[in-house]
């Protein structure tokens, strides 16, 4: 066996177990609060920003228009089901894994024109809704 | 001199460490998983869960039963009957949530991501009806923008939610203390109905999760508790929950909270679904929601005589429509109550 295919093959057998082995020291399930004692540092799930606003066409911002994405790489990564809505000044930010959305504002009275967004790690993207 | 391997020897030394640590890790995630009761919190959750179900004044015959049966151990049990559980009905409330109305005709949203076919929810009007009174809108307002999630109380001042809906996760920094989002730019908002809080705003005095959310974005150990500057539970009622070992696919799955894509304030509901798959921490189901539900109670309704927890119990914390390859493509999906997510909870709300 080549020293090459030897290396990838320990590569292999080193990475899930380093990935387990955290979570065996440091268990899934140990509890951490917002003013207890700092967590043990975990590595860093990337991911990148989408960020604009939302106004009227007369330059007005929108507040509370809910801000929705759709994923359009297969397989969808996973979203949570928080949502986003505008601020007082028609802001709103989505913080998502890498890939590409279609982003859409709906008020359920009116509705933006559907955007594409791609998404990159630690990258702010900048997407402006104008509502009808 | 130094002493370098020869290159025959070198890749023999490397697949030595390999197998050796993958033995050793082995060797160290055996009591892990065999041993849950071993875990640091759930002896103390454990003997709170029965002062707990002391609590509600009607201790269910299931505290009676040896411990073998109460599912102390989650691995072996494999009986319906392996679990442990709390349950409470609010001050002068109901069992029965009798609030619902049918969704009005332009409610339809076919085609969005967690509403699996119809949109099948109705909205709860009013919300002041236990279990409605107890689930709480979460809003919080960060650099302008708002997020939104759902959570219910399970105690009188503390409310169980998904953990993206108090931290980031995955290692990523939320702005405020741990790298949680800020606590001061939350507002929990208990029973809301639109443009009416019959039980006021209460803020956050602390957020909560755990690591496997917080520092490794698993989406399994996706939940979190909040708690508040009120005791709103006192007035609102609140939640039982239980854990069991054996499956739950089959059971009756009710999921209600406040979705963004209805009037702000509005609390939304489908009931009549049944657990379609059971993973070892999330619970799947067809019960339809959509975004800021996340942290809803997945719920049921349990009669009097039921083991482990009587009245509204939670089974499961909402947290993600559909996405990746299924079960998780097919079905709406939540953080299963097991018995280390049981213990924390309890032991979040008793200290």
């Amino acid at each position: 066996m080549s020293r090459t295919r030897l290396g990838v093959l320990a590569l292999l057998i080193a990475a899930p177990l380093l990935i387990g082995a955290s979570l065996l020291v440091f268990g899934g399930d140990d509890p951490v609060s917002d003013d207890g004692p700092p967590p043990p540092p975990g590595s860093t799930s990337p991911a990148g920003t989408v960020t604009g606003t939302v106004t009227t066409p007369a330059g007005e911002p929108v507040r509370q228009a809910p801000v929705q994405v759709t994923a359009l790489d297969e397989p969808a990564p996973a979203i949570p089901e928080i949502g986003v809505l505008t601020g007082d000044a028609g802001r709103y930010e989505w913080r998502l894994p890498p890939g590409r959305y279609e982003i859409v504002v709906s008020t359920g009275e009116r509705n933006s024109a559907p955007q594409t967004a791609t998404v990159t790690a630690d990258q702010v993207t900048r997407l402006d809704f104008t509502l009808p | 001199m130094t002493s370098v391997p020869t290159s025959r020897t070198r890749p023999g030394i490397i697949l030595a460490i390999g197998i050796t640590t993958v033995l050793a890790a082995a060797l160290a995630a055996a009591p892990a998983t065999a041993a849950p009761t071993a875990e640091a919190p759930t002896t103390a959750a454990r003997t709170e869960a029965h002062g707990a179900v002391a609590d509600s004044g009607a201790v269910p015959a299931a505290a009676a039963l040896p411990a073998a049966q109460r599912g102390l151990d989650g691995v072996r049990g494999s009986g319906t009957s392996a679990s442990v559980g709390t349950g409470k009905a609010g001050p002068g409330g109901s069992r029965f949530d009798v609030g619902a109305r049918p969704v009005a005709s332009d409610g339809d949203s076919i085609g969005i991501q967690s509403v699996i076919g119809t949109d099948n929810r109705v909205r709860v009007d009013p919300t002041t009806v236990f279990p409605s009174s107890a689930i709480v809108q979460i809003v919080r307002t960060t650099n302008g923008t708002t997020w939104g999630c759902t959570g219910w109380l399970y105690g009188p001042s503390i409310i169980a939610t998904a953990g993206h809906c108090v931290h980031p996760g995955g290692g990523q920094n939320g702005g405020g203390g741990n790298n949680f989002y800020p606590r001061g730019d939350f507002q929990i908002i208990p029973g809301r109905n639109g443009t009416s809080t019959p039980y006021g705003t209460c803020t956050a005095t602390q957020l909560l999760s755990v690591n496997g959310w917080t520092q490794n974005g698993d989406e399994t150990y996706d939940y979190g508790a909040i708690r508040l500057s009120c005791a709103a539970g006192n007035s609102t009622g609140w939640f039982g929950m239980w854990w069991q070992s054996a499956s739950l696919t089959g059971t009756a799955t009710t999921v209600s909270g406040y979705p963004c894509d209805k009037t702000f304030g509005q609390q939304w509901r489908h009931a009549g679904q049944t657990v379609t798959a059971t993973h070892t921490r999330q619970v799947f189901y067809q019960n339809d929601t959509f975004g800021c539900q996340s942290g809803s109670p997945v719920y049921q309704t349990r009669a009097a005589g039921s083991s482990w927890c009587v009245g509204q119990c939670v089974m499961a914390i909402h947290a993600y429509g559909l996405h990746g390859s299924s079960p998780h493509s097919t079905n709406n999906h939540g953080t299963r109550i097991t018995e280390s997510v049981f213990n924390n909870l309890i032991t979040w709300r008793d200290s």
